[in-house]
């Protein structure tokens, strides 16, 4: 069942239309990927679905309420977070995080202990009688994910979570939107570290130029748009490797624009065909040929994105 | 703090937290005791009698519980709702579920709670010292209860013009501080005082010392069209209905993030709200012409002239009309994105409610029935003036086409290509009503005190002009009359290009 319904949403600001008949629908518990380049319409529509900005045109329905006649229902369990951090700089830590369990309407009695946990949650505790304005800025995106996570909202809306933040808190927003998908919630998240998204999306909706280009689960997507494998391959001796490689290309009918090279990395994209990809992998290898390294990887976001993205920017 | 609510209240508590930190709280403490210890040594060494010295107290008390209710409560509901809107936490409020209604009651009550609590301490304190200074009960009650209505109409004012304006973070304010001393200081000087119509002066809230200080602030007669009326009922009367309109327009901008703070209906309301209050004190004047009122006591003065009560109030009238218009039509004209907006509603055929108080539908309709709104409320100061109906229609048509034009002008620069450019809107509203009429009022060796319709196309003259076709026995010159209504044709007819050009757009983009 679809907990966000969005049909020919149009967002305009002025006479620069942002968006224009968008259309797709988010299933409970999955994580979204939201993808395009900059000035595609990803904030927008984020703006839009959170409410904070009004559409031109089309309908936005949160958990079967439209958001234009019924917004106070509608935005009963969605958070937002956007792409950078809005906070009281003179409030303290824990009183931010009070504030906005308020304002999704936690009591006075119980916020206490909520905002307790999400201080260790997000890694806060020790900050938490510090004033925010003193924060780094990854502490304030910290906080202000921990600010969306803690009312438990059924709908997820963030917007470059993960920029500012270091390896490790990456790694921690990461297990919390997992679990927060696991207990049921709908996350769509946009972000530009592509190879971050891969690891824990369930779909990717593609946006270019305000439209939507392509949406579904990566393996659809991968099928849909005839992308396949890539084998990663570092010969131990390279000059030698190279010479193995072209005429096993030759023979098998690989033309030689399929090769590109990463450093000391050679890759072979296969379309669509992981069968082909093994022979020829099991082939280089009869050949005696010395490997160091030797992967075979099926097209993750970047790939795809790149590949349609970059080709309709172009 | 089980009040209302308001420890659950996000808004409140976001203001309570930054506002009950101890370091100011004890300085701002600290600041008053002092004033007060300071006050009391000087009356304790001064007065001449025991009573003298407790009033003179009383006086100091009540004047530090206005300027921390009123000055101190406005600048922090003013600041709390800009640090809302610059940090853009304001944001997160509107994408909360919180019910609006709590969120502007948490966004005013919270930044001004500190205020609010030194307010009822120091009514405590008071008390005491106007028992002893034989300053009455009644008089202790009505002066708070003035007080609290003026505090809560300045404090939802402030918060609203601050979510308004569109200053960034890190924006000097000085500019505004200054302005506010050069241009607003005069204002308010004269809306207290007795030369102003009695509307400002409830505006603002100068009943409060009325009841305190009859002898030297008592030009307030409490008086409205036909009856008359405690004085805490009239200032109710004004301040009221402008704290909805206000908590009307705080509502809007938390749930229509791109809608224009005021709906079309607000507008047509509050300016006749504000004509109905203007004239009705006027009507009061005029019945209870010649009676001064002196320490609380009415004197009748005869003879007297009806033509000085016109002299004050028909250029006050005409000035008021001619600036409600033009302050409303920046509510009413719509936006390019609210037509277009509408536009696609109308070519979806989806029918929509009150069409003509849509936000996106275009503000002719609603600019009409504002001029006649004005048109009625006219009738009583034409009455008066006993003109003749071909001169009073004259003046009502002048008056209009200002509004008109203004209106029309603004909805051709909101919707036509050069709507990002306030400097083209600027220029062009400066040649038609300065430079044209200047240039117009040369060729024909204009002199001010000579032929002025033929500058009347700008009410920087006009409005003069048609005053003085109601004040004088001067004949209707029919280019005076007609000039402005041709600008006003025009405007429109520039707007009316648009809303053509507007809807092509929409169905280019939609096709």
């Amino acid at each position: 069942m679809g907990v966000v319904k969005v049909s020919m949403l149009r967002v305009a600001y002025d006479e620069v239309t942002a968006v224009s008949e968008l259309s797709f629908q988010l299933e409970r518990g999955k994580i979204y990927g939201f993808v395009g380049p900059n000035g595609a319409g990803k904030t927008s529509t984020i703006k839009a679905l959170a409410g904070v900005l009004e559409p031109a045109q089309g309908k936005i329905i949160l958990n079967g309420f439209d958001l234009e006649t019924e917004r106070e229902k509608a935005l009963t369990h969605v958070g937002y977070m956007p792409d950078f951090s809005p906070v009281y700089d003179n409030l303290k830590v824990w009183e931010y995080l009070d504030v906005f369990a308020a304002a999704y309407g936690v009591n006075s009695g119980e916020r206490a202990g909520l905002v307790e946990k999400w201080l260790h949650k997000s890694d806060l505790m020790v900050k938490k009688d510090a004033l925010i304005k003193g924060l780094s800025r990854g502490m304030h995106q910290r906080l202000v994910l921990a600010k969306t996570l803690e009312v438990g909202p059924n709908i997820l809306l963030l917007d470059e979570p993960a920029s500012g933040l270091d390896p490790i808190a990456r790694k921690q927003m990461r297990d919390l939107l997992k679990e927060a998908s696991a207990g049921g919630a709908t996350i769509l998240i946009s972000s530009h570290i592509l190879s971050e998204l891969s690891e824990f999306v369930d779909s990717v909706i593609i946006l270019e130029k305000g439209k939507l280009v392509i949406a579904g689960t990566v393996d659809d997507i991968r099928k849909k748009t005839g992308m396949a494998q890539k084998l990663i391959l570092r010969f131990t001796k390279e000059e030698d490797g190279l010479a193995v490689l072209e005429k096993l290309l030759q023979a098998e009918g690989i033309p030689k624009e399929c090769v590109s090279r990463d450093r000391d990395h050679h890759i072979v994209h296969f379309q669509n065909n992981e069968v082909q990809a093994s022979q020829f992998l099991t082939k280089l290898i009869s050949t005696g040929v010395g490997l160091s390294e030797c992967s075979l990887k099926n097209d993750d976001i970047e790939d795809i994105f790149l590949k349609i993205g970059a080709k309709e920017v172009a | 703090m089980k009040i209302m609510g308001l420890e659950d209240n996000a808004l409140f508590l976001s203001c309570w937290y930054e506002r009950s930190r101890p370091v100011p709280l004890i300085c701002m403490l600290t600041m008053i005791m002092g004033i007060m210890f300071l006050s009391f040594l000087s009356a304790s060494m001064s007065a001449s009698s025991p009573e003298a010295m407790w009033e003179s107290l009383f006086h100091v008390v009540i004047t530090i519980q206005a300027v921390v209710l009123i000055l101190g409560g406005s600048f922090f509901a003013s600041r709390m709702a800009s640090r809302e809107r610059t940090s853009e936490t304001l944001d997160f409020h509107r994408n909360s579920p919180q019910p609006v209604v709590d969120k502007v009651i948490g966004l005013v009550a919270g930044s001004t709670c500190v205020e609010w609590f030194i307010f009822a301490v120091l009514f405590m304190v008071e008390l005491p010292f106007a028992l002893l200074a034989s300053v009455t009960v009644k008089q202790i009650i009505l002066f708070n209860v003035s007080l609290i209505l003026s505090g809560i109409f300045f404090h939802t004012t402030a918060a609203m013009v601050s979510l308004l304006s569109k200053q960034k973070k890190g924006t000097s304010s000085l500019g505004y501080i200054f302005l506010f001393f050069w241009f607003g200081m005069p204002a308010v000087a004269y809306a207290m005082s007795s030369a102003a119509s009695p509307f400002f002066a409830y505006l603002l809230g100068s009943a409060a010392f009325q009841y305190i200080f009859p002898d030297k602030a008592g030009h307030l007669a409490g008086r409205f069209y036909l009856f008359d009326c405690p004085l805490i009922i009239l200032q109710a009367l004004v301040q009221v209905p402008l704290v909805f309109l206000m908590f009307n327009g705080l509502k809007r901008i938390f749930s229509l993030p791109n809608s224009a703070a005021w709906s079309k209906k607000d507008v047509l309301c509050f300016c006749g709200f504000l004509f109905f209050m203007v004239v009705g004190f006027f009507v009061s004047n005029y019945i209870h012409m010649g009676e001064t009122l002196a320490n609380g006591v009415i004197t009748k003065i005869y003879p007297h002239s009806f033509k000085a009560l016109l002299q004050q109030e028909v250029p006050m009238f005409s000035g008021l009309f001619v600036m409600a218009g033009i302050v409303a039509s920046f509510f009413c004209v719509p936006s390019y994105f609210k037509r277009a907006k509408y536009e696609v509603f109308i070519k979806n055929g989806v029918t929509r409610d009150k069409a003509v108080l849509d936000d996106g539908a275009t503000s002719l309709v609603v600019m009409l029935l504002y001029v006649s709104l004005g048109i009625v409320f006219a009738t009583p100061y034409l009455f008066v003036a006993g003109c003749s109906t071909f001169k009073g229609l004259a003046y009502v048509i002048i008056l209009s086409s200002y509004v008109m034009a203004f209106a029309g002008f603004l909805e051709y620069f909101r919707l036509g290509r050069f709507r990002n450019n306030k400097i083209f809107f600027m220029t062009a509203m400066a040649v038609v009503w300065m430079f044209i009429p200047w240039v117009a009022a040369l060729m024909l060796n204009f002199k001010l005190a000579g032929n002025i319709s033929v500058a009347s196309i700008s009410p920087f003259f006009g409005v003069g002009y048609a005053v003085s076709l109601l004040l004088e026995s001067k004949p209707v010159d029919m280019v005076g009359v007609v000039s402005p209504c041709l600008v006003a044709g025009l405007m429109w007819l520039l707007a009316y290009q648009e809303w053509v050009a507007v809807k092509k757009q929409v169905a280019g983009a939609i096709s």
